[in-house]
């Protein structure tokens, strides 16, 4: 009867390990596989847009991704991402990279009459899509610049080699008044400050053209700030020669960029622990100092 | 003659250490006045260092270290509020127990991993409102990305062990610990995610 029951355990056991590592199939690298875009607000879609695809990592059996190409020089930490604006951070940074080194795209496709566009023949990997922007008078339409992973996996288990995306985007009317931008240099790394650089050169660009270096140091407060057109324009910012230890990501905010760098440095707990207690010292003072005085004063009074 | 000695003596030491007493305790009030400004003044700048300030809420995110600015040589993490008071004081992105009077420290954690543990000075313009808070009271925390989280008291202690320990021992997003001026004890303040 246990010889049965074990025997039966076995086969259970076996069958779910069978299933599991049927259900988790392994990605194939090197099937042909195509990502299909359409650029839409609402009703609205947009035709005749130039758009740009970077294949930035490839993506192994295992599904784990690393950046390949010309990518792979450049210090961004693709690993654990679990939240979106995690993604939308190192999306940033590519970007940023991209236009400050003139990198070509994989593929260049126009979106149709109906606002799509598709990517055919791609091999599976990470692909970033830059931002596109679409003018109509004074209305700007600025599609985000985000990251696809291909092939897509679905809850089932399986992995979609076709995908399909819709990219967000937001409009805005263009202002022509002046606005103020600023980039700034932010620091993760437990306050290693000894690991610091005593400056570094900030590339700042406009619609990918460069506009100028600056060098960011502790003296202003590793900051620069200009003034510009309010003209819907695309202004990014990269780092050169980012320090030893760190790797560098890039965040946008509607007039500020932050260039954060980051070791993983482990944190030793501190201590605390205060003895001092000035206010008593200063009871202990003032009190023997009357008493001294006092004592004196009677002295002087009896005669001693 | 030697007794008027003595008594002269005693009077000059009298007069000195009431004096000495005196002098100390005005050069306290100034330096606990000089280092509130520096705070304020520092927050000011932070606020033109960061992004325009928004609500945010906590996400899952891998690297939970805070990111840090600096600003005149000293990095600092964010910037805590209480409006209740108006208090608003620059975070020091590390312990430092020098640094304590002229602004708050980070002792500890994290606001992304809900591991925070703020200390300070309850010394005026410092985190002088630890003694008067009470519980259900609103702290925000402003991270350098300009995204301000709201906390809500959720308990006050009185203790004698501030070590790391100890601090970790109740499992709050916040802890805001001062070293009361006048004795040996600490005020701690354990605050929650506000969930208004």
């Amino acid at each position: 009867m246990k010889k049965t029951a074990a025997f039966m355990a076995f086969i259970c056991i076996s069958f779910c390990l069978l299933s599991f590592a049927a259900w988790a199939e392994p990605i194939d690298t090197q099937r042909s596989s195509s990502l299909t875009l359409q650029y839409r607000y609402g009703e609205e879609v947009f035709p005749d847009l130039t758009v740009q695809t970077y294949r930035v990592a490839q993506v192994l059996k295992n599904g784990e991704y690393s950046l390949t190409g010309i990518f792979s020089k450049y210090p961004i930490n693709i690993e654990g991402i679990q939240s979106q604006s995690q993604w939308r951070r190192i999306a940033t940074t590519f970007a940023a990279y991209i236009a400050a080194d003139e990198i070509s795209a994989t593929q260049s496709q126009i979106t149709d009459q109906e606002g799509f566009v598709c990517f055919e023949n791609l091999q599976p990997g990470m692909y970033l899509t830059l931002s596109v922007r679409a003018e109509k008078g004074s209305t700007v339409t600025v599609f985000e610049t985000f990251l696809t992973v291909i092939p897509y996996p679905e809850e089932d288990g399986n992995y979609l080699y076709d995908v399909t995306a819709y990219p967000k985007c937001e409009q805005f009317i263009s202002e022509p008044a002046q606005q103020s931008y600023k980039v700034v240099k932010q620091w993760k790394d437990s306050s290693y400050t000894d690991l610091r650089p005593e400056g570094v050169t900030v590339d700042i660009f406009k619609d990918g053209v460069l506009q100028s270096s600056q060098v960011l140091t502790a003296e202003n407060n590793w900051c620069y700030s200009w003034t510009a057109p309010d003209d819907g324009a695309k202004w990014q910012a990269v780092e050169r020669y980012v320090a030893e230890y760190y790797t560098v990501s890039v965040e946008e905010f509607d007039t500020t960029i932050v260039i954060t760098n980051v070791y993983d440095g482990n944190e030793e707990p501190p201590q605390t622990g205060d003895t001092t207690l000035p206010h008593a010292y200063l009871l202990i003072a003032g009190v023997l100092g009357i008493t001294l005085v006092l004592v004196a004063a009677w002295r002087r009074r009896v005669g001693i | 003659m030697k007794g008027k000695r003595l008594t002269l003596i005693l009077l000059v030491l009298g007069v000195l250490l009431i004096a000495g007493a005196a002098g100390y305790f005005v050069w306290m009030r100034y330096s606990i006045s000089q280092n509130a400004k520096y705070a304020k003044k520092t927050v000011e700048t932070l606020y033109t260092l960061m992004p325009e300030v928004s609500s945010g809420a906590l996400d899952d995110r891998q690297n939970a270290a805070m990111s840090a600015i600096e600003v005149n040589g000293n990095s600092f993490v964010g910037i805590i509020e209480v409006p209740a008071y108006e208090s608003k004081l620059p975070i020091y992105a590390k312990w430092d127990g020098e640094k304590t009077v002229c602004f708050p420290c980070r002792y500890l954690g994290s606001l992304y991993n809900g591991t925070l543990i703020i200390g300070g000075s309850d010394n005026d313009g410092q985190l002088d409102f630890i003694g008067e808070i009470s519980i259900g009271q609103t702290v925000y925390i402003t991270d350098t990305l300009g995204v301000r989280y709201a906390y809500s008291v959720s308990s006050i202690r009185r203790v004698k062990d501030v070590s790391t320990e100890n601090l970790c021992k109740e499992k709050t997003a916040l802890t805001i610990f001062a070293k009361n001026s006048l004795d040996f004890d600490y005020t701690v303040v354990y605050c929650d995610v506000s969930v208004k």
